[in-house]
C-alpha cells in the first residue's frame, strides 16, 4: 500500500500534542496536528460591552489571528465557523449578560487548520472551566486525484484535490455539528468521509481525554506533596 | 474599430482605460442630441415606489440610463448619541455607488469625497421640507445606491429620496423635484447625459417646491454667462415640473394599488 | 380594580405582531405545529425565484436575482492587468458580497460586516475549487496580460437565503459576460468595440440551503425570521451531472439522514433553476 510523504497510512492522523494553561488567561491550551499549531485563549464570563449585551445568554466573541499580516475575510470566516459551532454547546445560558470571548491564534499552519483551531478551543474552553453541554472534535480529510482518502491533510496534500471536507462532532452523540466540503464529490465518497473522520475523532476525544487526565493526576499530585 | 487602448503597465496591478473619442458634437444638424432627444426633452423617466420589502420606505427610479434605488428608514432611534437633537430628528443620507455603476470600476466609493457632498447636498435640501420638529430625537436615514450612472447623479438621488420618503409615509410640506439644464452653443438644454456633462457643458442643478415655485437647491460648478443664467434656470423649472407629474403619477398610482389591497 | 386584575391573571392575549417581537422563537414554533411557516409556505416550498439578465448596461455581464423579497443584483466588470509570476497564464475572477443598509436594518453603514466577508469567502473558495470557469482562458498574453473579472454582488433587499441568490447571481452573470476581442503589443493591450466573445464555463452548481428547526422540522429557502431564530443552517450545492460541489453546515448537531434529505432536495431544486435560467435567456 502506498504511503503519504511522511509515511502515514491514508486514514492514520499526525501524532497530537495537547498542552493547557500556558498563558495567564481564564483559560488556555494549544493543540497541534504534526507542525500545524494552534493557540488559543478563553477569558470569561467577563463584562461585556452594552452593545452587544444579550439579556438571556452570554455573548460569544471569536477572534482569530493569523500567523502574519492583518486578518483578513479568510480568518473572519473562521471566526464564524467557531462561534457558531461553540454557540451551540456552551451552556451561555448560565451566564447571562457576559461575555466569553476566544482568541484563536494560528502558530503554525500546514493543514487542517480550521479542525486544530476547533480542537483547541474546545481545550481551552474545558481549561477555563465554561460550562459546556458537550465537548467536540473535528477532523478534515482530502479526496486526492487518484480518488483516495486522505486523513488530516498536510498543506502540501491540500493542494490540487479533488475535494476538502472537514467535519466537527460531538462527543455524546458523535452527530455532525459544523461540516465544510468543497470541491467536486459524490455522496458515497462524502459519507466515507463522513465515517472516517467520525471514526478519527473518537481518536481524538481519547486524546483530549488523556490530556485532562494527565493534568488532574499532576494537579493531585501536587496537592499531596503540599 | 479599435476604441480601447489599454496601457498594461510594469509595477501596478490596475491599469486606467482612456477612450480615444474624438470631441463630439453634442447637437447634431437636426437639432438633436446624441441620444436623439431634442433640447427641451427629458429623458425617458421610470419611477416606481414600494419595491423594496425591509426598509420602511422605498423606491426605484429610471432616467434614461441612470439607475438609483431608494430606501428610507426611520423615523428610529439614532445609531449614535452624538448625533441626537432634541428639537429635531436627525437626516442621514448615504449614497453608494455600486462598483460596476460606471464604465469604470471604482472601488471604495462610499468614502469618495464627491459622493460625501453631493450626500451631504441632498441632506441639506431635504432637511427644511421634512417637518423634522415632530420627531425630535430620532433619525431618519436615507440610502441611495446608484445600479447604472449616466449622469444626472444629483437629480436622480433627490428624486428618488423623495419618492422614498413619501413612500415611509414621513410628513413634508411638498415634493423636492430635482432637474439639470445646461447651455451648449448657447442655447439651453434640459437634463443633460454623461456624455454631454463629461464634455464640459456648464450644468446647473435645480430642486423646486412645486406648489409654491420656491428652491432648495440650487448647483452650479462650472462657468456659464450671466446672459444665459435666466434661460437655463427657467429650462431646468419646466424640467422640475414635469417631473413633479411623473412623480406624482408613480404616487397616485401606488396608493390607487394599495387601496385596492385593503378593499379586498 | 380586583377585578380588572383577575382578568389580566387568567388571560394574557397578544397581538400576533407583539407576541412575534417578544417570543420570536416560540411564535415560530407554534406555525411549524401546524405543519405551516408565518408566510404561509409548506416546509418543501421554495419561494418565487425570478432572473433578469442584462439589466446593468455599465457591466460587462449583470444579472438581478430575486428569491421571495431577497433580491441581489451581480455585475462583472472586466479589466486587464498582469497575471500572477506563479501562474502566468491564468486571469483572476474576484467575487465580492455587499450587504449595504438599503438592503436591511440590521446592516450599518461602515467596513463590510462579518457576514458579508463569510459569504464573499465561500463563493470564491466555490469558484476556485469547484472549478467554475478555466481561468486559462481569460489570459491575453502569457506573462504580460490577463483578464480580470470582478464580480460585484449588491444586496438590495435581505430577507433571508442571500448565499443561494448570491450563485444564482454570479452564475447567470458570467453566462452573460461578452469579452472584446484583445491582443498585446508593445505594452498596450488593444481590444475591439465589439464585444462578442463568451465565457467558458466548465460548471454550473447552484445551491440550496435549509434551515433547522428544533433539531426535526426541516424548512427550505429559510426568509430572514426564519433564519435568525434557528441559527441552524445547511448549504448544499450541487452541479448539473448531479455531483456535491460544496456543504456548509453549522449549528447544533444533525445526523446523516438529515443531510442525505437536503442533498436529494438540492438536486429537485436544481433542476427548477436551471429552467428559471433558461427562460431568462430567452427573454433577453
Amino acid at each position: 500500500m502506498a504511503n503519504r510523504a511522511d509515511k502515514r497510512s491514508f486514514s492514520t492522523i499526525r501524532p497530537i500534542s495537547i498542552s493547557q494553561s500556558l498563558l495567564s488567561r481564564d483559560g488556555s491550551a494549544s493543540f497541534s496536528f504534526g507542525k500545524t499549531k494552534v493557540l488559543c485563549s478563553v477569558n470569561g464570563p467577563a463584562e461585556v460591552k452594552l452593545r452587544d449585551e444579550k439579556l438571556d445568554k452570554a455573548t460569544i466573541d471569536v477572534v482569530v489571528r493569523p500567523l502574519v499580516g492583518t486578518p483578513g475575510t479568510k480568518d473572519k470566516t473562521h471566526e464564524y465557523i467557531l462561534r457558531s459551532a461553540f454557540e451551540s454547546v456552551i451552556q451561555s445560558g448560565l451566564h447571562p449578560r457576559t461575555q466569553i470571548q476566544i482568541v484563536s491564534q494560528v502558530m503554525m499552519d500546514d493543514g487542517s487548520i480550521i479542525a486544530a483551531a476547533i480542537n483547541a478551543t474546545t481545550m481551552a474552553l474545558i481549561d477555563a472551566g465554561i460550562p459546556m453541554k458537550d465537548i467536540v472534535a473535528a477532523v478534515s480529510c482530502v479526496i486526492n486525484k487518484e480518488d483516495q482518502i486522505l486523513l488530516d491533510p498536510t498543506a502540501q496534500e491540500m493542494e490540487n484535490v479533488k475535494s476538502i471536507h472537514t467535519f466537527a462532532f460531538d462527543k455524546s452523540s458523535s452527530s455532525l455539528l459544523f461540516c465544510e466540503s468543497l470541491g467536486l464529490f459524490t455522496d458515497d465518497q462524502y459519507f466515507n468521509c463522513y465515517e472516517l473522520c467520525n471514526v478519527a475523532a473518537g481518536r481524538i476525544f481519547e486524546e483530549i481525554r488523556g490530556a485532562i487526565t494527565n493534568k488532574l493526576q499532576e494537579y493531585q499530585g501536587y496537592q499531596t506533596e503540599l | 474599430m479599435i476604441y480601447v487602448v489599454r496601457a498594461v503597465t510594469e509595477n501596478r496591478r490596475c491599469c486606467s482605460r482612456t477612450f480615444q473619442m474624438s470631441r463630439q458634437e453634442l447637437i447634431g444638424p437636426q437639432g438633436l442630441r446624441n441620444d436623439g432627444r431634442r433640447v427641451n426633452e427629458l429623458r425617458d423617466m421610470k419611477c416606481k415606489t414600494s419595491v423594496l420589502s425591509q426598509a420602511d420606505g422605498s423606491a426605484y427610479i429610471e432616467q434614461g440610463n441612470t439607475k438609483c434605488l431608494a430606501a428610507v428608514y426611520g423615523p428610529r432611534e439614532a445609531r449614535m448619541k452624538a448625533q441626537i437633537l432634541h428639537n429635531r430628528a436627525n437626516i442621514n443620507v448615504e449614497i453608494s455607488l455600486a462598483p460596476f455603476s460606471m464604465s469604470e470600476r471604482k472601488k471604495r466609493s462610499k468614502s469618495d469625497k464627491r459622493i460625501l457632498e453631493i450626500a451631504s447636498a441632498v441632506k441639506q435640501t431635504f432637511e427644511p421640507i421634512i417637518m423634522t420638529e415632530l420627531f425630535a430625537r430620532s433619525q431618519i436615514d436615507i440610502y441611495l445606491q446608484i445600479l447604472q450612472f449616466d449622469g444626472g447623479i444629483v437629480q436622480i438621488c433627490i428624486n428618488a429620496a423623495t419618492l422614498a420618503l413619501i413612500d415611509a409615509g414621513i410628513p413634508m410640506k411638498d415634493y423636492v423635484c430635482a432637474c439639470s439644464a445646461g447651455c451648449i452653443n448657447d442655447e439651453p438644454v434640459l437634463d443633460l447625459n454623461n456624455i454631454e456633462e463629461t464634455n464640459n457643458v456648464p450644468e446647473l442643478t435645480v430642486a423646486l417646491l412645486p406648489k409654491t415655485d420656491k428652491i432648495t437647491l440650487l448647483q452650479m460648478e462650472s462657468r456659464l454667462h450671466v446672459d444665459k443664467f435666466q434661460p437655463v434656470m427657467e429650462m431646468a423649472a419646466i424640467g422640475c415640473k414635469e417631473i413633479h407629474t411623473i412623480l406624482d403619477k408613480a404616487v397616485r398610482e401606488n396608493v390607487k394599488d394599495l387601496l385596492k389591497k385593503v378593499s379586498i | 380594580m380586583g377585578n380588572e386584575n383577575n382578568n389580566l391573571k387568567s388571560t394574557i392575549t397578544f397581538e400576533a405582531e407583539t407576541f412575534r417581537r417578544i417570543q420570536p422563537e416560540e411564535y415560530l414554533r407554534k406555525f411549524i405545529q401546524q405543519q405551516v411557516r408565518p408566510d404561509g409556505r409548506s416546509f418543501n416550498h421554495f419561494r418565487k425565484t425570478t432572473v433578469n439578465l442584462s439589466c446593468i448596461s455599465t457591466a460587462d455581464g449583470s444579472s438581478m436575482v430575486r428569491i421571495g423579497n431577497t433580491t441581489v443584483v451581480c455585475g462583472i466588470k472586466a479589466e486587464v492587468s498582469e497575471p500572477n509570476v506563479n501562474l502566468p497564464n491564468e486571469g483572476y475572477l474576484v467575487p465580492n458580497v455587499d450587504l449595504s443598509p438599503i438592503c436591511s436594518p440590521r446592516f450599518k453603514p461602515g467596513p463590510p460586516s462579518e457576514q458579508a466577508q463569510v459569504l464573499s469567502e465561500n463563493l470564491n473558495k466555490l469558484l476556485k475549487i469547484s472549478k467554475v470557469i478555466d481561468l486559462k482562458t481569460l489570459c491575453i498574453e502569457e506573462g504580460k496580460a490577463v483578464w480580470v473579472l470582478f464580480a460585484d454582488i449588491v444586496c438590495v433587499n435581505y430577507d433571508g437565503n442571500v448565499f443561494d441568490a448570491c450563485v444564482i447571481a454570479l452564475i447567470s452573470a458570467l453566462m452573460n459576460v461578452r469579452l472584446p476581442k484583445a491582443f498585446y503589443e508593445d505594452g498596450l493591450v488593444k481590444a475591439t468595440e465589439e464585444k462578442s466573445i463568451t465565457l467558458s464555463i466548465i460548471r454550473t452548481p447552484y445551491s440550496a440551503s435549509f434551515a433547522m428547526f428544533d433539531g426535526q422540522y426541516l424548512l427550505v429557502d429559510p426568509n430572514e425570521m426564519e433564519e435568525s431564530i434557528t441559527k441552524d443552517g445547511t448549504t448544499v450545492v450541487v452541479d448539473e451531472t448531479g455531483q456535491l460541489c460544496n456543504i456548509w453546515k453549522i449549528g447544533s448537531s444533525c445526523s446523516p439522514e438529515q443531510l442525505k434529505t437536503c442533498i436529494s432536495k438540492a438536486r429537485d431544486r436544481y433542476a427548477d433553476i436551471t429552467s428559471i435560467i433558461e427562460k431568462a435567456k430567452q427573454a433577453i
